[in-house]
């Protein structure tokens, strides 16, 4: 019964808004779609015709002994057979439904009747009677549940009603503690807040506002509440504390079973069934009254099948190596290089493609920034050049490499080897990239010994060092404090640590500041320019701010869905856009002005194509002032070409150079 | 300084429940010492019980007779038995810790392998099998599950003894049957809270660290559990101790959870009050390690203690 409650308070929280929308026959669509809600109204549904009717569709009399037919099998005469005093057992199951689930109903109302309004009144009042209402319950739950029912038997004495009464006691606390968490939250809203200073009499109050909020919940909590007062109420009845023979119980019944078990287990098998199934259906429906009324609580399943599919021996789709171009191979390796890149989402069954062919390199030393809106694939990209697609991504075409190491095919024991020692990763959110409940030298010591032979105090002194190189002060006290205790920019900073542990050749940055304060952007992106001049490695970093691009980056690519659209130096592409799109993204940026502020900013009209479904011809053809309904735009997809040293996918990048040396 | 305010606010807890479990007898309605002698018996014959049960002493008195019985075996008899009830329960009491101790291991252990399945396994038949087990698991009585189990493994298959608690055979089946709940739960547990940090920032730091698929899962994603986990454990734990009465009632164990049944059948007074005086210590006990064990584990709230 303890466990019922940890739902409960779970759920209060985003219940209210689902609450009201979710009535009567809305309801019951909504349990009915599940298939956990249907099997579950199924069962509760036969529970409460059993529970009714019951006693009146029972074929024999459930008291009438027949010594002449004790302790018969199954048979025509008798469907679950006869029990030691010749009584049709099937019979007794169906007048015992009645005992049996109205104990649970009769118990859930108590506590119901009891415990809301103890807990709604505490919440309301607060003070000595929130104080006292607490400090009993406190009291309660010192007592196992059925220890304190069975001491209210010992008192009153054991038969149905006392039944009843105690397991209802026992439940009382759930319903108090729920009702009384949700009133208060209720009451802090601000419109109930309002109604109170408008003078709306208290009783007002709960009818109007938390009754509401509260319904939902209470519905949960009693569905999953009466599944377990069934079993505690017909435990009891089953040591004999409870129904008292010959009333038919499935709980007595099944005590009475007992000395039969060795010769006759067709006595046990019916009641059991029954109060198993019972608990089974209601148990079902207060999980489906939950996901209707809390979907944030429901955990959001992967769509996408399983999470860590390299675990359990089946990786992710194998893909064939990609024949090399031999003629093509450069002398000198690439830190990082990717050409005619692909990757989709769903690759096997209902491929989305969010990189459509990118061909890109890296010079050593150098800063290559990838802008773009969101959802143009540029994070997808970095992901991918960092072995860290997710589970439902793949590369389906194309290659990526770091340092002259193909990405594509490599074993989980040489990805581990390559994140280890040549890449380096620093996530958008430091908040949220580092793991909360371990400290941050267990964490950066973690990233050091991988791979490695070092000792712990090696590991140490090395994890010292790194957040001396990125700039924090005291780092051996700083290593045993919890993420938590530390500021977003130091978090950063720490994230930034653990990427150079290893000293990886190539640093790979996604929206790294864009989660922290724009003077603390500044420090962080001074620091990894520092670091990789020092270090001497190439970096991939992924933003959507120009500005940020023009002073720390070297090269630019231009993402726009899925494409690189325009790919140069930042001098000669910021410069000169030569396609509509960076120029648009030119235009729209705050941070490139060279003349102040003065000119206009413009927002780039329209929207991004949706991810999948990229119409014919040049993407961005919908959304630019250049192509002038030009049939060519819409008809045929530019591919890349080398314009004013820069390689530039759009047919009329020369009329886009024309038009800004005119202007 | 947070385990020692904790322990101090347990004992006003103690108290309060010895209080009660003491003025339990009080409650009872009609006479103790009548129900006691029985429908027969003639009003000099009350009067000695009344005597032998102390009821003629004023309350603070009586209370503190009640305290002493604790720890002298001499002050508290059983009604029926005339045997101190301090050695019955100790007598009794390893029966009882076995099955839930047992059963707590058991529970932990393959719930956290099942949840692991169900997780990892997500959206498969084998995630669906698990998620269906879990959910009879919690929706059996663990009374027929215990016959059940009786019947199959000592009575069909004789593999196992029935009932008693003689030998080590003699507590397989109980623990099983106890540990269905725990395991149930920590599955879901364990699933649930894989399933929440799955999509985390900081797994995907762990992999471009070098780790090992294992190695993210063990190191980083489970140990985000192990707070909810140890809260769950210490619920469950109490839970089998108050179970205790209906499995050592259908195992036919000779324990405190047997004891305190067969004391309410028959009425015998001193040794419920007794025995339910001694699960709510051990339930206040428990949720006061839980208390400690969750405060120390979580960083958050360790450091904002250490800081208090």
């Amino acid at each position: 019964m303890t466990s019922t409650a940890e739902p409960g308070t779970a759920i209060m929280s985003s219940a209210r808004k689902a609450a009201g929308r979710r009535r009567g026959m809305g309801l019951l669509a909504a349990l009915a779609k599940q298939p956990k809600g249907l099997l579950g109204l199924t069962i509760v549904g036969l529970c409460t015709v059993l529970a009714i009717a019951g006693p009146w569709i029972a074929p024999l009399d459930p008291y009438a002994q027949n010594f002449a037919q004790t302790l018969k099998g199954p048979s025509a005469a008798h469907w679950f057979g006869t029990d030691q005093l010749g009584r049709d057992v099937f019979s007794r199951v169906l007048a015992g439904a009645r005992t049996s689930l109205g104990i649970g109903i009769g118990s859930v109302v108590f506590a119901l009747l009891i415990g809301v309004p103890l807990g709604m009144l505490a919440a309301y009042r607060g003070g000595r009677l929130d104080f006292l209402l607490m400090r009993g319950i406190d009291i309660m739950l010192s007592f196992p549940d059925i220890v304190f029912a069975l001491a209210i038997v010992a008192i009153l004495g054991a038969n149905t009603q006392n039944v009843i009464l105690a397991v209802g006691i026992v439940s009382v606390p759930v319903f108090a503690r729920t009702a009384r968490a949700v009133t208060q939250s209720t009451l802090a809203e601000p419109y109930v807040e309002g109604s109170v200073s408008l003078g709306c009499s208290p009783l007002r109050v709960m009818t109007r506002h938390v009754l509401p909020n509260i319904a939902g919940i209470l519905l949960t909590l009693a569905s999953l509440l009466f599944a377990t007062t069934l079993l505690s109420a017909s435990g009891l009845s089953f040591l004999g504390l409870g129904t008292q023979p010959p009333e038919p119980e499935w709980g007595t019944m099944l005590g009475e079973s007992r000395s039969y078990l060795r010769s006759h287990p067709h006595l046990a098998t019916f009641p059991g069934l029954c109060l198993a199934l019972s608990a089974l259906g209601f148990n079902l429906l207060g999980e489906a009254l939950r996901t209707v009324y809390d979907p944030a609580a429901v955990n959001s399943r992967s769509k996408f099948g399983s999470i860590f599919s390299d675990l359990i021996g089946r990786a992710r789709p194998t893909h064939p190596k990609p024949v090399r171009d031999r003629s093509d191979t450069a002398p000198a390796l690439k830190p990082i290089e990717t050409k005619d890149l692909r990757i989709a989402f769903l690759p096997s069954t209902n491929p989305i493609e969010v990189v459509r062919g990118i061909s890109l390199a890296v010079e050593k030393g150098r800063t290559l920034a990838i802008v773009g809106e969101s959802g143009s694939g540029k994070s997808t990209l970095l992901r991918a050049v960092a072995t860290l697609l997710p589970r439902q991504a793949g590369i389906i075409g194309g290659s990526a490499s770091i340092s002259g190491t193909e990405l594509r095919g490599l074993s989980p024991g040489e990805v581990q080897e390559l994140r280890r020692r040549k890449i380096g990763v620093v996530f958008q959110d430091a908040a949220s990239a580092l793991n909360p409940v371990l400290t941050v030298g267990q964490q950066l010591e973690e990233a050091i010994r991988q791979g490695t032979s070092l000792s712990s105090a090696e590991a140490r002194s090395r994890a010292i060092a790194l957040l001396q190189d990125v700039k924090i002060a005291d780092p051996e006290r700083r290593l045993d404090m919890y993420p938590h205790q530390f500021s977003g920019g130091m978090k950063q900073r720490i994230v930034i640590a653990m990427a150079l542990a290893q000293g990886p050749d190539v640093l790979l940055a996604d929206e790294p500041t864009s989660a922290l304060d724009v003077t603390v952007q500044q420090q962080i992106l001074v620091l990894l320019r520092e670091l990789q001049h020092s270090r001497g490695m190439t970096m991939l970093l992924v933003t959507h701010d120009l500005g940020l691009v023009a002073r720390y980056a070297d090269d630019v690519g231009v993402m726009y869905a899925g494409e690189l659209v325009e790919f140069g130096t930042v001098d000669e592409v910021l410069v000169t856009p030569t396609h509509p799109y960076t120029l648009a993204l030119k235009q729209s940026s705050p941070g490139l002005s060279e003349h102040g502020n003065r000119i206009r900013l413009q927002a780039i009209s329209g929207e991004p194509p949706f991810v999948g479904r990229v119409p014919e011809g040049c993407p961005f053809e919908p959304r630019c002032h250049f192509s002038r309904n030009r049939g060519h735009c819409r008809s045929e997809s530019p591919k890349p070409r080398l314009v004013l040293g820069r390689k530039v996918a759009c047919h009329f990048a020369e009329e886009l150079v024309d038009a800004s040396a005119s202007r | 300084m947070f385990v020692f305010k904790r322990m101090i606010a347990a004992i006003p807890t103690l108290v309060i429940v010895s209080l009660l479990v003491f003025w339990f007898v009080d409650l009872i309605p009609g006479d103790p010492a009548r129900i006691q002698a029985g429908p027969m018996a003639t009003p000099e014959e009350v009067e000695v019980i009344r005597e032998r049960m102390g009821l003629n002493l004023p309350a603070l008195t009586r209370y503190a007779h009640f305290l002493e019985g604790i720890v002298n075996p001499e002050v508290a008899v059983s009604l029926r038995t005339g045997r101190p009830i301090s050695i019955e329960i100790s007598e009794r009491l390893p029966n009882t810790l076995i099955i839930a101790i047992g059963g707590l291991v058991v529970g932990v252990l393959l719930g956290t392998i099942a949840g692991l399945a169900s997780a990892l396994c997500q959206g498969t038949w084998t995630d669906t099998l698990i998620t269906a087990i879990t959910l009879a698991g919690i929706s059996m009585p663990i009374y027929w599950l215990g016959l059940l189990c009786i019947w199959l493994f000592a009575v069909h298959l004789g593999w196992l003894p029935a009932a008693g608690a003689q030998t080590w055979a003699h507590f397989i089946l109980p623990i099983l049957a106890v540990a269905t709940r725990p395991a149930a739960m920590f599955s879901r547990l364990v699933t649930a809270s894989l399933l929440e940090v799955i999509g985390k920032d900081y797994l995907d730091t762990a992999r471009s660290k070098g780790l090992s698929e294992v190695q993210v899962l063990l190191r980083h994603a489970l140990r985000n559990s192990l707070v909810a986990s140890v809260s769950v454990a210490g619920v469950q734990f109490g839970a089998m101790l108050g179970g205790s009465v209906v499995t050592e009632t259908v195992f036919g164990i000779p324990g405190v959870g047997r004891m305190l049944v067969d004391a309410v059948t028959r009425a015998d007074y001193p040794v419920i009050q007794y025995a339910i005086l001694m699960f709510a210590f051990f339930f206040v006990m428990i949720n006061l390690l839980t208390d400690i064990a969750t405060q120390w584990l979580d960083p958050r709230t360790r450091q904002s203690a250490g800081a208090a």
